[in-house]
């Protein structure tokens, strides 16, 4: 009798899940506009980036775990006013005015948690893993001088989807950023940011 | 998935792949590098001499020359101004100068082709001012369109010490580029200001 009791409550545990799976979607479309903060690369550049993105593709694995994919980019850029750059020796100097620039383009796999939230919103942390190809270049007068890298890149996430409808909603949240790009010239060690995002959710 | 094609098009097109800044942003000073020997004792030398002419480069078959009249002595001028001003004094050619100076312009002319690396390799001893790498000019114009990259070159020699096998080293370059205007005057500025700036940023040159 204490088993088949045993035996009922696991089954009714069990039809709950699959209930909850069930109202779950399978996959989560991600569209976002993001604003990315220099963190670590400030004597290069510090200005904000207003013109990124990324995009994500989620696939639930469980109800309230997803793993996917994403690719994002972000330009940076900042003007410097005419300066006088020296070498460590100072035997050589140049005077010059020049636009600092990097081109990010973060991409990998990425996991997130989904808390239970309410029904106004779903509250998830994520971690995201894979490379970025960066470019560093500096552009003065008509010229040019650039460096091309690649980095492994880390991503923690944390952020909210908000539904509006069944298969829409917006999405908000925060990344940070850190990748080992490096760049002696322009000593640049890792590249670093903090990446605020809004979007589009789409989900079937 | 049709919306979400939909969707993706539109945040692309909305953001952009790439945003790079507006070069038409930069002042068009000439960028100005100098160089110098770090042994070189500066203050040893008192007596100078620099031609009242400049040599004249292009990348057109034909017109190397040197440029002499007013736009030449707006630039010696500019020069000698400035030795006068570090304590040194200008000296005939055969007076016995310790210093030689000299100036170089070059000139090239650019149909949105770009010039293979080393094309400057003919011209002895110009490393270029680029810190970072030195890589062809960036073109910010239309293909089709044409202009004209300058650079000037301002050159000491140590004729002191240049000894019985006349070892002449050259102790200091300026190097001084940019996109040209098409106006002669403007140019012309362009370089005096370059003179004078290679001559601020060089405060080591001093004569005792």
């Amino acid at each position: 009798m204490k088993n088949k009791a045993l035996f009922v409550v696991m089954l009714s545990m069990m039809t709950t899940a699959i209930v909850n799976a069930q109202s779950y979607k399978t996959n989560l479309f991600v569209a976002a506009w993001e604003i990315g903060v220099p963190v670590s690369n400030n004597d290069f550049l510090s200005k904000t980036s207003y013109t990124g993105g990324k995009l994500e593709y989620r696939h639930f694995i469980k109800h309230n775990v997803t793993v996917g994919g994403f690719i994002g980019w972000r330009s940076y850029y900042e003007y410097f006013p005419t300066a006088t750059y020296e070498n460590p020796e100072k035997t050589q100097a140049v005077t010059t005015d020049m636009y600092r620039y990097i081109y990010n383009l973060p991409m990998g796999a990425n996991v997130h948690y989904y808390f239970q939230g309410g029904k106004m919103i779903k509250p998830f942390v994520g971690l995201g893993l894979g490379a970025q190809y960066s470019e560093q270049t500096v552009y003065y007068n008509i010229f040019y001088s650039e460096d091309k890298n690649w980095g492994f890149l880390v991503r923690p996430e944390v952020g909210a989807i908000i539904p509006l409808q069944d298969q829409w909603g917006i999405l908000v949240g925060a990344t940070y950023s850190y990748s080992t790009n490096k760049n002696d010239a322009v000593k640049i060690k890792s590249l670093g940011d903090l990446n605020f995002q809004i979007g589009f959710v789409f989900s079937d | 998935m049709k919306q979400v094609l939909l969707l993706l098009a539109g945040i692309i097109s909305l953001f952009g792949c790439r945003k790079t800044p507006d070069t038409s942003q930069l002042t068009n000073n000439f960028i100005v590098g100098t160089n110098r020997d770090s042994k070189a004792d500066f203050g040893s030398y008192k007596k100078y001499h620099i031609p009242d002419t400049v040599a004249y480069i292009s990348n057109t078959p034909g017109a190397d020359s040197i440029i002499t009249g007013v736009a030449a002595a707006a630039l010696v001028t500019a020069v000698k101004t400035n030795m006068t001003a570090r304590g040194y004094s200008f000296v005939a050619r055969n007076a016995g100068p310790e210093l030689g100076l000299k100036l170089t312009a070059l000139k090239q002319v650019n149909v949105g082709v770009v010039y293979p690396p080393g094309w400057w390799g003919g011209y002895w001893g110009y490393p270029g001012y680029c810190y970072w790498g030195c890589y062809p000019p960036y073109y910010p114009y239309p293909v089709a369109y044409s202009y004209n990259i300058g650079d000037l070159i301002l050159e000491m020699i140590d004729l002191k010490n240049s000894g019985t096998n006349h070892n002449l080293t050259r102790i200091w370059i300026l190097q001084a580029g940019g996109v040209l205007s098409s106006t002669s005057q403007t140019n012309l500025d362009l370089s005096v200001n370059a003179i004078n700036q290679g001559f601020t940023q060089s405060p080591y040159i001093q004569s005792n």
